[in-house]
């Protein structure tokens, strides 16, 4: 195994390919920037590019492309409000909070540096799991993804602000809205009101979009004058934002973890990953004021958004089962150089396993490097004119809706859920349990019918397989420790 | 000191929420009866989170309504206890742009009802004449018309962003961008 890893490290380090390196972690920043292009689309449109290339410099090419768009999405999210991918989304939570108090290098200096650690940490785990891959990944089944997604939704009544009925609602929002749509298992055709459109669900990319962005650009043109409240910045912010990631450093580990466990779940990746990992930081923390601007909300969620990236890797490599959008073109970059996932790839292409692990933490390191570097001059975005900047982030999510599936109807969709966003955020009701209803609910509702047709309608499934047990403890300890939080709080105020 | 009453109608600084969890409800309630007609396995779901809704959106209403039940189920009921803003904090005093907007005058009403109009004219713009022309001639129009940049500052941001545009989105990416109802 050490052959094969000096071999895989001593193939990117050549000049024909390091130069594939660079200039897939760019393009990747880039595509991570701009909302709506995630890396799946990145790396589509690079593939054909890797035909006319060795097959190592192809897949260097797209690794590092998968491996830049992460971070690259949450400069957008902690700048704008607008998560560059999905899996951005809970950095907005807290990162956009310290925007607004001219926190903005903080926040990316502490994304940069989770980024590129939680990177490492992921594929650190992948190589020590390298030898157990198969029997982890086929351990999980529906039911366990059920629970999984249950997980996920006791995250709602911590996120839920300043009114708690308020973030309820919210929720059962974003999970009726995950109900719109073809039924998995049924034949029903869901509150699609004929319109074709809606057949396939609310697509997530434009709601996203549309909740976050657009209403944060409504917001900004009726209330602010700049996106920082002070119109200035807070210096030497990159540094303690650095600082922040080993000053919660056990955090930063914990969250790392949650983002290999579901990466390396196949069909979840880093859409969940973010939330969970976001919802543990605020139930296990004593104090601080998540949602408001603390900075641990931002480590959590880019931590675990990171090292999502090596769990994926295991289903993807070991069993050619992609564990994320990312991974799923990754495996038709392979085969298409004749490199097929599975048995062979892990006895006599071990070195192409260390071309891609090495690749991805390179390429994390170079663009959390990117983003520290320029972090200083980006957060002085935050000080510009909003009728500067509203119309220009407008018009980009607009035709980043569009250009994920060239619809006209996601970009009513992101407009639509803009002012469902901006009334959310007038009358004080959270946006994150929205998002979390719309992502989990699918995936609670089609596996829960799964995993009871596996059962034969009988619900002891749930109950029955040693990891859904580990998920139900998870779970209770989600729900009720907040309560014993708060009961031992009331005696110490009195 | 204020007086509190039992029943509270809304008021102008509340007619706006108000307004928005009655449309929840009267939402909810509809898709319940829609639901009703799916097969049991395509209702389950949806009819569990739609009643959940309904009630959490009638509570809510109950709480605006009657503020005393409203403080006693939710963090933030007792609306009426709520500190008045000053619209010249705006944002940066409270971070919380919806009640500082809720409580302005008409002034503030009619600048949330202008942005959104501009906002719903790009999407008429990318309608008619589809994302090529549309992007160039809202910005422009926009920074014209609503920043007051200038003639100059304007065209310069507008060609700034299009080339951007321009360059990513067509020459790189090759996004077939569809025509307008128009041209």
């Amino acid at each position: 195994m050490l052959n094969a890893a000096f071999e895989g490290l001593s193939l990117i380090f050549t000049w024909s390919t390091f130069i594939y390196l660079l200039l897939g972690t760019l393009l990747g920043h880039v595509f991570g920037v701009l909302p709506g292009l995630t890396g799946s689309v990145a790396m589509a449109l690079l593939i054909p590019i890797t035909y006319a290339l060795d097959p190592i410099q192809g897949i260097v090419l797209l690794s590092s492309a998968m491996g830049a768009v992460t971070f690259g999405g949450s400069i957008t999210a902690i700048l704008f409000n607008t998560p560059g991918t999905p899996n951005n989304a809970a950095t907005c939570f807290d990162g956009y909070p310290l925007s607004r108090q001219g926190k903005a290098g903080m926040a990316i200096g502490a994304s940069a540096t989770a980024s590129a650690l939680g990177a490492i940490f992921g594929l650190m785990v992948t190589v020590a799991l390298i030898p157990f891959m198969r029997t982890v990944v086929l351990a999980f089944a529906p039911p366990e993804y059920f629970l999984v997604a249950i997980l996920g939704l006791t995250v709602i009544s911590a996120v839920s602000g300043s009114s708690f009925i308020g973030g309820l609602i919210a929720g059962f929002l974003g999970l009726f809205l995950s109900t719109v749509g073809l039924h998995p298992i049924a034949i029903d055709k869901r509150f699609v009101f004929d319109t074709i459109y809606l057949w396939d669900g609310i697509s997530l990319v434009p709601a996203l979009i549309g909740i976050f962005a657009i209403a944060e650009m409504i917001n900004l043109l009726v209330n602010v004058k700049t996106i920082s409240s002070e119109g200035t910045i807070v210096k030497g912010g990159i540094w303690l934002g650095v600082k922040s990631v080993f000053e919660n450093f056990w955090l930063f580990i914990r969250c790392s973890v949650i983002g290999v466990l579901i990466g390396a779940i196949p069909g979840i990746g880093g859409n969940v990953s973010n939330f969970v990992a976001y919802g543990h930081a605020v139930q296990t923390s004593k104090n601080g004021k998540f949602g408001d601007g603390d900075i641990r909300g931002v480590i959590a969620s880019e931590s675990a958004n990171d090292s999502k990236d090596g769990g994926a890797l295991m289903p993807t490599l070991a069993l050619g089962i992609p564990g994320s959008p990312s991974t799923a073109v990754l495996i038709s970059g392979l085969m298409i150089h004749g490199i097929n996932p599975g048995k062979e790839l892990f006895t006599e292409g071990l070195h192409i396993v260390f071309v891609i692990i090495g690749t991805l933490v390179v390429a994390n390191l170079l663009t959390s490097c990117l983003g520290a570097i320029l972090g200083s001059q980006l957060q002085k975005v935050t000080t510009m004119p909003t009728t500067l900047i509203a119309p220009i982030i407008l018009l980009l999510t607009l035709i980043g809706s569009f250009s994920v599936r060239s619809n006209f109807g996601d970009v009513i969709i992101a407009f639509v859920f803009g002012l469902l966003g901006y009334m959310m955020l007038k009358y004080d009701v959270s946006r994150v349990p929205l998002i979390i209803g719309l992502v989990l609910g699918k995936l609670a509702e089609q596996n829960y019918h799964t995993s009871l047709q596996m059962s034969g309608g009988s619900f002891s499934i749930f109950f029955s397989r040693p990891i859904s047990i580990v998920f139900i403890c998870l779970i209770l300890i989600f729900v009720i420790s907040p309560f014993i939080k708060r009961n031992k709080k009331v005696p110490s105020s009195q | 000191m204020c007086e509190r009453k039992y029943f509270n109608w809304p008021g102008r600084d509340q007619l706006g929420e108000f307004a928005f969890y009655l449309f929840l409800f009267a939402g909810s309630i509809y898709c319940i009866v829609e639901a009703s007609g799916y097969t049991p396995q395509g209702r389950l779901i949806p009819l569990i989170v739609l009643v959940g809704l309904a009630v959490l959106v009638a509570l809510k209403i109950v709480g605006i309504l009657v503020p005393s039940i409203g403080a006693r189920i939710d963090v933030k009921g007792d609306l009426l206890a709520q500190p008045d803003i000053d619209i010249s904090e705006g944002l940066a005093a409270d971070d919380k742009p919806g009640k500082a907007a809720d409580k302005q005058d008409l002034r503030g009403l009619k600048r949330e009802l202008v942005v959104i109009g501009w906002f719903l004219l790009s999407l008429v713009l990318i309608r008619l004449f589809g994302f090529v022309f549309a992007v160039p001639l809202f910005l422009f129009v926009f920074f014209l018309i609503y920043a007051r940049f200038g003639l100059f500052r304007s065209l310069i941001y507008t060609a700034g962003f299009y080339v951007f545009f321009y360059f990513v989105f067509i020459y790189i990416l090759h996004t077939r961008f569809p025509v307008g109802l128009i041209f």
